[in-house]
């Protein structure tokens, strides 16, 4: 395995762990009781649906890739 | 595949009852015929709450799914994971993006007031994404499991503070 590329996977270890933790800090924010208004909704609905195309779009691109090497 | 099959199964099913549950609801609320009661400010604040913290909870287990297919695709790239292996990680990333996408929209009815069974909701996203932790959990590479280790302590966490 390269250097560059254990940096790379340190670095998206990292990251996992950040995504982890910042998502972990925002729902600790929320108490239940404290309540949310619509526009607290509107845009963690919002976020989440960047979040799941983001998602869709690496995987559609892998998948892209492996078909057009043969693999 | 057929675990899948079963979740997106479940997701339709739980989609029913919630809508039969709500008619079932206001079914209770509006005898005799006529009078509404609409959810108390407490309730629909209580809702959107659980709402905030569900797509705040989506939207970290996409993002820790992005960053663990993309460490993938760099392996297989340096040929230490194999093809097959990764097209099926994308294959499922893609039906959590999907099932993600639809509790999303389950969830927007929250903003209006609609009242949902917001916990079984998080849990058929929760249940999608601990089917992709065990597919990278399954292959013979270390990294990955690792990655997967760290995916299956976040999502505790995250279902600890999210289903509560």
């Amino acid at each position: 395995m390269n250097l560059s590329l254990i940096l790379k996977l340190v670095t998206n270890a990292a990251a996992i762990a950040e995504a982890g933790k910042r998502g972990l800090d925002a729902i600790r924010s929320f108490a239940v009781k404290s309540g949310a208004s619509e526009t607290d909704v509107a845009k963690a609905i919002a976020d989440g649906r960047a979040a799941a195309a983001k998602l869709e779009g690496v995987a559609d691109g892998i998948l892209g890739r492996l078909d057009a090497e043969g693999k | 595949m057929l675990t899948l099959t079963r979740t997106r199964k479940s997701l339709i099913t739980l989609t029913l009852f919630l809508s039969l549950s709500v008619a079932a609801c206001n079914g209770c609320a509006t005898a005799p015929a006529e009078v509404y009661v609409s959810p108390s400010g407490d309730q629909v604040n209580e809702a959107r709450a659980r709402a905030v913290k569900i797509a705040t909870t989506i939207t970290a287990t996409m993002t820790i799914t992005t960053q663990a297919l993309e460490v993938a695709d760099d392996l297989e790239r340096s040929m230490l994971l194999k093809p097959d292996v990764l097209r099926e990680m994308a294959k499922q990333s893609k039906l959590l993006a999907k099932v993600a996408s639809e509790t999303l929209d389950v969830l927007e009815g929250v903003a209006g007031g609609a009242t949902v069974d917001l916990k079984n909701t998080l849990q058929v996203v929760l249940r999608e994404f601990e089917g992709l932790i065990k597919l990278f959990e399954g292959t013979a590479n270390d990294t990955l499991k690792q990655l997967a280790q760290a995916a299956r302590a976040v999502l505790t966490m995250v279902t600890i503070g999210g289903v509560e």
